[in-house]
C-alpha cells in the first residue's frame, strides 16, 4: 500500500496497526525517515517536498511491484510526506512483512534507496540564510546502484 | 492551458518555443530538464498530441 500525503506520519501507530494486519508473520522491518535539523548551510528551519501526481505515485507503485517480485513478502507500506515539515517529522515510513527477516530487510532497504534517488519528489530546504532546492547526495546513488550490480550476478 | 502553434509538434520544438515565448533565457533548453507527457517522461523527438499535459521537470531531488 502506498500513500502520499500532506498529513503527519505517527510512526508508531503505523507499525502498530501494521504488526496487527500482519500477525501472522515472522518477521516485521521499518524504516522511518526523519526530517534533519542540520543542512549544509546551517540549522534547518523547515524542509519542504513537492510531488507530481500521479507520476510520483505511479513511479513508487513499480518500485513496490518490483520488490513483490523479488523477495517473498506478505505486506508492504510505504508512506511519503509531502508539503511543508519541520525537522524531527517523520518524512518517511516504510514497513515490510516476511515469514523471514532477510526478505523484509532486503525489501525495505531496497525502497528505501528507491524513494531517495529516483522517487519523483523536488526537496527545498529552509536555513537561516535562504530557502535551496537540493539533490541526492552521491552516496544515495552508489546505495541505489547496489540493486543493479545484483541483478547483473 | 496554452494553445500552441500547430507546427510545433515534437517536445523539443515546444521546449524552444516556450523559452521564447516566455523569456525563459534558454532555462527549458538546458538538457537536464526533462520532459513530460501526460505523465511519462518522453524524449526531445516525442510528437505532441491534441489536450495533453505536458511537464518540464528539473532533475528530482529525492524523498
Amino acid at each position: 500500500m502506498l500513500r502520499v500525503s500532506a498529513d503527519p506520519i505517527d510512526a508508531g501507530l503505523e507499525l502498530q496497526n501494521f504488526e496487527r494486519r500482519n500477525a501472522t508473520s515472522g518477521g516485521i522491518v521499518t524504516f522511518s525517515g526523519q526530517v534533519r535539523p542540520e543542512a549544509s548551510k546551517g540549522g534547518v528551519i523547515a524542509l519542504f517536498l513537492q510531488a507530481y501526481s500521479p507520476m510520483t505515485e505511479n513511479g513508487i507503485e513499480a518500485a513496490i511491484t518490483d520488490a513483490k517480485a523479488r523477495w517473498t513478502l506478505d505486506d508492504l507500506l510505504v508512506l511519503h510526506r509531502i508539503g511543508e515539515m519541520l525537522p524531527g517529522e517523520t518524512i518517511v515510513f516504510v514497513a515490510t512483512a516476511s515469514k523471514h527477516r532477510r526478505a523484509a530487510f532486503e525489501a525495505a532497504d531496497f525502497l528505501m534507496d528507491y524513494l531517495k534517488t529516483e522517487a519523483v519528489f523536488w526537496k527545498k530546504e529552509k536555513t537561516e540564510t535562504g530557502a535551496d532546492w537540493i539533490e541526492p547526495r552521491a552516496d544515495d546513488y552508489a546505495d541505489a546502484t547496489r540493486w543493479v550490480k545484483k541483478e547483473s550476478v | 492551458m496554452l494553445d500552441i502553434p500547430t507546427e510545433i509538434d515534437t517536445a523539443g520544438a515546444l521546449r524552444k518555443w516556450l523559452d521564447l515565448r516566455f523569456d525563459g533565457s534558454g532555462a527549458l533548453l538546458d538538457p537536464t530538464i526533462r520532459i513530460a507527457i501526460d505523465n511519462e517522461i518522453t524524449f526531445d523527438s516525442a510528437p505532441l498530441h491534441a489536450a495533453s499535459e505536458i511537464a518540464f521537470m528539473p532533475p528530482v531531488g529525492g524523498g
